[in-house]
């Protein structure tokens, strides 16, 4: 087991090494020289040739990569030309709101998708079951940022349920507010991945049901509920788990889009500014950031398979 | 007795813990449109980061509540030499930045320094784009005494009292420019009625009151500024009670919002002209008479009424009515979709042209851009200008289409601009603007106008100290100007400030920024 | 940030420990398409799909959408880009405006017919990209194995280690915004993802014995891979694709929602609702109406792409 989780661990660093590179390669791929992107059209000869120098793109390319993943090494992430500050203070701040509303919405997906999934399994065929389909179908095909839209007028603003922007009020808030302003956003993300969870929890379920060794044990006589839950769940988690996995890096994505309609002051509105002011450092930095999330998940991922079912560490 | 009620005031505060919910009749939330870029004063150049730092910060002089006439501030007073190029001001005694550092003339000439002379040791702790504007006439600062200060200008120059109101002449903290140098922008420290608290990024701007404001005691103890930049989100926040007072929402809404009592509408005639350029240097534009069919082809009326939802003025000559020296008396462009084919004709486009238009996402003072832009291209296609809409992230549009003369050709032949004034002068919407000796960098002549008759004339008024001689000249300026129609400006923006009801004494200032030394507030 | 979750249904993806392989239950690559109980004949076909009402309505509403996408220059319809300021925000069913209009008087049924041609458009171009792309990718990568295969898995590996919309975004912020780019972006996001679906049904293939025995029959590797290894893989490509163009339409639109994909004052529904969010709480129809119409074609899609999927993919269980 661990010497798995070490090779594990290992064969993540590749991975991440090329991110890093593709991330790198984002910046210098683009059309236009990065200096008088910085600089624009104002800029002189004199004062590109003297950016070109600061930012060292006279050197050879991959003497400018080693130079910049050095620095995202020690800390250093560059400048960000637009907002004027560190590009790694400003990504982390960011970036905490918005694993708090990709977590929570992850919560809320998992807890709904799964519960949903399992009893519509069980009653494969009944209204139930027919109610939980086209519900999940529907939660599937609505554009997240048109059901948050919606959800913003309906039940914040005509009922007055909830909080509309923001992540705590003015001046701050306690762990209380949080929660109430958390809510809009973190329905609207977790719909989808929920609903998606539930028909894929559905459907795994319903394969397990039909095996051997589930039918023996309804045969032996143990309750319904004992072989559905100890036995068929337990088989089906490890495919749903493999969805979960997966699902984290459209929530890191999909949370962009909600941020911007509920003004929540995460990662994917620094993105979204960066990209349209062309702000690279900044979009670098965001990027690494959030790729990298999305490994550490699906290593995080990988190490629950094994906690679920032991066999996967042999193969 | 005052300095006892400010300790119980403070034991009290102390006492409530958290005072953020203690007492929240003393804090006003702003709805911003965006993100602040900087709180250093000397390096503005939006108003989301003006209307979140002016509070902090004063100069010598000030513009008095709800006008551009000049009034005294740090400086008591001033002498002005016969020649008008000797300046000496007399500053306040006993008056403190906000780190207990005191305002002296030695501050004057470090935050005038810092930003003018490239030698100057802090001069590298930022980028100032209002510098040469509003201080490149001094040619020297003189330290006469602990508490005077003596400027002389390069030439004569009327608006220049005018210029030490604005935002780059405020003064900053020695010491604190000293201490944080290029993080001072995070760090402001002024002299003015509030202080910093805290930057939050992407979630707010905290300011406090500054208890030793030398002209009165703030009553409002706190501003948080947030930014949400949409403005459908800013409405929404609005009505749900999550901000107190926000600018730019959505025109359609206003009727609603203006029937509606929790919320109390504080309006201002703006000094500000929204405006589309012609590239004059590339064909078509360089003909006068296509510059004149856009205009008559163009219902700016309608645009007012409909897209704008009566949040503008038609603007019937370039500079706005509250500026004085305005006139009437110009050559009118009404809708006219028949002259403005004659014109084409005439020009040698019976068939029209296609043509590109550039249009910022949004923008500070360009109100509703891409809607605007979208009308405008339907009018113009009307009679045969087929305009191809091309858009820009704000800060990314102004690096295009701000560009010197040698790179006239990357500049596109149609782009939207507004100006929203600085002083109060006419010279600083005509010179600017339209003046052949302000093309960028120096000035803001994005679409290169140059009529030698025209530069004479605002050359002229510039130097001229005598007002009603001033007046006949800028007349002049305007006629000539709304007859070869290098801009064709639109409108003129009301601003307008929704509050809830029960925040009193608000008053918007012509020039954008947001005063709250004399606010009051009720609970909500 | 568009769009909600993409499905692995039907196809492997990229899963378990050895980070690709080891799929979810029914998510074998396709059995040859002679082994699969998959109806033969194309009417055949077409009447399995149909038989079914919910896929049979679903087909209908869609081709309803494709006929007015493509028939749009010929409806008779008022300009979609053309609006008089004094018709401005009509309600719907107000006389000549069958669904209201926007925010410039524009007639919202025009521009919605209009608009379809668009976003069907983009979404089915992104798909095709990324589905020649990928397929082609993936089965020269699954069938040559070796090196080309190792370093093709590598780049999937890392490109997959980016959130599916932040990779189009990244490709944006390279190209520069705009609707081409944006159906660019959004397509080579989506080309790791075939190349996976590709790849392991290619690797299962290449031990079957009618490609050995075509192999020692002296058939080519082009020959094999298009003939006997291509046409057997492809239902869960064709499940996986159609499945796919209803999220592709829904991110593109996501893109133009944020401002980086189609622009004014072309017709395209995540554009018309972007903009109608400001006339929100004065003309809600303005945005529910694009809105509506991209749940609408995205929902069909899943719905039609589940028929397809129970049909050539029977061991997959779907609905």
């Amino acid at each position: 087991m661990a010497s798995y989780l070490l090779r594990r661990l290992l064969v993540t660093f590749p991975t991440l090494l090329g991110v890093s590179v593709l991330v790198f390669l984002s910046l210098h791929l683009a059309p236009g020289d990065p200096a008088l992107v910085m600089l624009g059209p104002k800029a002189t000869a004199t004062s590109l040739e003297a950016l070109r120098t600061e930012l060292g793109l006279d050197r050879p390319l991959h003497v400018q990569y080693l130079r910049w993943i050095g620095g995202v090494v020690s800390g250093d992430w560059g400048r960000s030309i637009q907002l004027r500050a560190g590009v790694l203070p400003l990504v982390w701040e960011r970036f905490q709101a918005t694993l708090i509303l990709a977590v929570v919405a992850m919560i809320v997906a998992v807890g709904i998708g799964i519960a949903l999934g399992v009893a519509s399994a069980v009653v494969a065929g009944s209204l139930l079951d027919r109610t939980a389909i086209t519900t999940t179908l529907i939660g599937y095909s609505l554009p997240p940022f048109f059901l948050g839209i919606v959800l913003q007028v309906v039940l914040g603003l005509r009922m007055g349920w909830f909080p509309v922007t923001g992540m705590y009020p003015a001046g701050g808030g306690d762990f209380g507010d949080l929660l109430t302003h958390l809510v809009l956003p973190a329905v609207t993300l977790a719909a989808g991945i929920g609903a998606l969870l539930a028909r894929m929890t559905r459907a795994t379920m319903l394969e397990v049901l039909r095996q051997d060794y589930v039918r023996t044990a309804q045969a032996k006589g143990l309750t319904r509920r004992v072989v559905v839950l100890q036995h068929a769940f337990r088989n089906a988690l490890i495919p749903i788990l493999t969805i979960v996995g997966l699902q984290t890096g459209y929530v890191l994505g999909g949370a962009v889009l909600v941020e911007q309609v509920f003004s929540w002051p995460g990662i994917g509105t620094l993105a979204i500014n960066a990209i349209l002011a062309r702000d690279f450092p900044l979009v670098q930095g965001v990027t690494l950031m959030v790729a990298g999330t999305y490994v550490f998940t699906n290593l995080l991922t990988d190490v629950a398979y094994t906690l679920v079912d032991p066999r996967i560490s042999y193969q | 007795m005052k300095q006892r009620r400010r300790f119980l005031i403070l034991l009290a505060a102390m006492a409530a813990g958290a005072w953020a919910f203690a007492q929240p009749g003393s804090q006003i939330v702003i709805g911003l449109q965006a993100e602040p870029v900087t709180l250093d004063v000397a390096q503005l150049s939006d108003y989301n980061s003006s209307r979140t730092a002016m509070p902090m910060f004063e100069g010598l002089v000030r513009f008095a509540d709800g006008s551009t006439d000049v009034e005294p501030a740090l400086a008591e007073r001033w002498d002005v030499s016969d020649d008008g190029l000797v300046y000496t001001f007399y500053l306040r005694p006993g008056v403190t930045f906000h780190d207990g550092t005191p305002v002296n003339a030695e501050a004057v000439e470090f935050s005038f320094e810092r930003q003018t002379d490239p030698a100057h040791p802090y001069h590298d702790t930022g980028t100032f784009p209002y510098a040469e504007f509003t201080l490149g006439n001094i040619a020297s600062i003189e330290v006469v005494d602990d508490l005077t200060v003596r400027l002389t200008l390069r030439e004569n120059f009327a608006p220049f009292l005018s210029n030490l109101g604005m935002h780059a002449a405020a003064l900053v903290s020695p010491t604190a420019v000293m201490a944080s140098g290029a993080d001072f922008s995070e760090n402001p420290v002024g002299a003015g009625p509030y202080r910093f608290v805290s930057w939050r990024r992407g979630v707010e701007v905290v300011l406090e009151r500054n208890p030793d404001y030398w002209r009165v005691t703030p009553q409002v103890e706190r501003l948080i500024y947030r930014p949400i930049v949409e403005d459908q989100a800013r409405l929404a926040a609005l009505e749900a009670g999550e901000v107190d007072l926000a600018v730019n929402l959505p025109p359609d809404d206003l009727p609603r919002l203006r029937s509606d009592a929790r919320f109390t509408f504080a309006e201002q005639a703006g000094m500000h002209t929204w405006y589309v350029v012609f590239n004059v240097t590339k064909e078509p534009f360089d003909d006068a008479r296509v510059r004149q069919a856009v205009a008559y082809a163009i219902d700016r009326q309608a645009i007012v009424d409909a897209v704008l939802g009566g949040t503008g003025v038609l603007a019937k000559n370039f500079l706005p009515p509250v500026v004085w020296g305005y006139t009437e008396d110009v050559p009118e462009y009404p809708y006219d979709p028949e002259r403005a084919r004659e014109l084409l004709a005439e020009a040698g486009y019976p068939d029209g042209f296609e043509v590109e238009f550039w249009v910022p996402a949004s923008g500070s003072g360009m109100q509703q851009p891409v809607a605007m832009g979208t009308v405008i291209q339907d009018y113009l296609s009307r009679v045969g200008i087929e305009a191809t809409i091309q858009q820009f992230e704000w800060g990314t549009y102004l690096d295009r289409v701000i560009v010197p003369l040698d790179s006239a050709d990357t500049v596109p032949a149609m782009f939207q601009m507004s100006w929203i004034g600085d002083n109060g002068d006419p010279d600083n919407f005509l010179y600017i603007l339209l003046s052949g000796d302000q093309f960028p960098p120096f000035g803001f002549n994005l679409g290169f106008y140059a009529n030698p008759e025209v530069d004479a004339i605002l050359r002229e008024a510039r130097t001229t100290s005598d007002h009603d001689a001033r007046v006949t000249l800028y007349e002049e300026a305007q006629r000539l100007i709304m007859a070869d129609m290098p801009v064709v400006p639109v409108d003129h923006e009301t601003q307008i400030v929704i509050h809830r009801t029960g925040i009193e004494g608000f008053v918007p200032h012509p020039t954008g920024v947001f005063r709250f030394e004399k606010v009051e507030v009720s609970a909500p | 940030m568009s769009a909600g979750p993409r499905a692995l249904r039907g196809a492997p993806g990229p899963v378990g420990p050895s980070g690709g392989g080891a799929g979810i239950p029914g998510g074998e690559p396709g059995a040859p398409v002679d082994g699969a109980p998959a109806p033969r004949g194309r009417r055949a076909f077409w009447r399995a799909i149909l038989g079914e009402p919910v896929a049979a309505v679903s087909f209908v509403i869609l081709a309803v959408f494709v006929l007015a996408a493509l028939l749009a220059p010929w409806l008779g319809l008022p300009d979609p880009v053309r609006g008089s300021l004094i018709d401005r925000l009509q309600p719907p069913l107000t006389p000549g405006h069958l669904l209201g209009t926007d925010e410039f008087g524009r007639d919202l049924l025009s521009r919605v017919v209009w608009g379809a041609r668009v976003s069907l458009a983009v979404g089915f171009a992104a798909v095709g990209i990324a589905v020649v792309i990928g397929v082609t990718l993936g089965l020269v990568s699954g069938y040559l194995g070796g090196r080309f295969d190792f370093w093709t898995q590598r780049v999937v590996d890392m490109l997959m280690a980016f959130p599916y919309i932040l990779l189009a975004l990244m490709i944006v912020a390279i190209l520069g915004p705009g609707l081409m780019n944006t159906m660019l972006a959004i397509s080579i996001a989506g080309v790791p993802y075939y190349v996976r679906i590709a790849r392991s049904s290619a690797l299962t293939l290449r031990k079957r014995e009618f490609v050995e025995a075509a192999e020692a029959a002296g058939a080519g590797p082009v020959r094999i891979l298009l003939r006997h290894v291509l046409s057997n893989s492809l239902s869960p490509i064709v499940v996986a694709a159609t499945l796919d163009v209803g999220w592709m339409i829904m991110a593109a639109a996501g893109m133009s929602f944020l401002g980086l994909g189609a622009q004014p004052p072309q017709a395209e529904w995540g554009v018309m609702l972007s903009n109608g969010r400001q006339f929100l709480r004065v003309a809600p129809w303005v945005s529910l109406v694009p809105g509506t119409m991209i749940f609408l074609v995205v929902l069909t899609l899943n719905l039609l792409g589940d028929r397809l999927r129970d049909l050539l993919d029977p061991r997959m269980v779907g609905r």
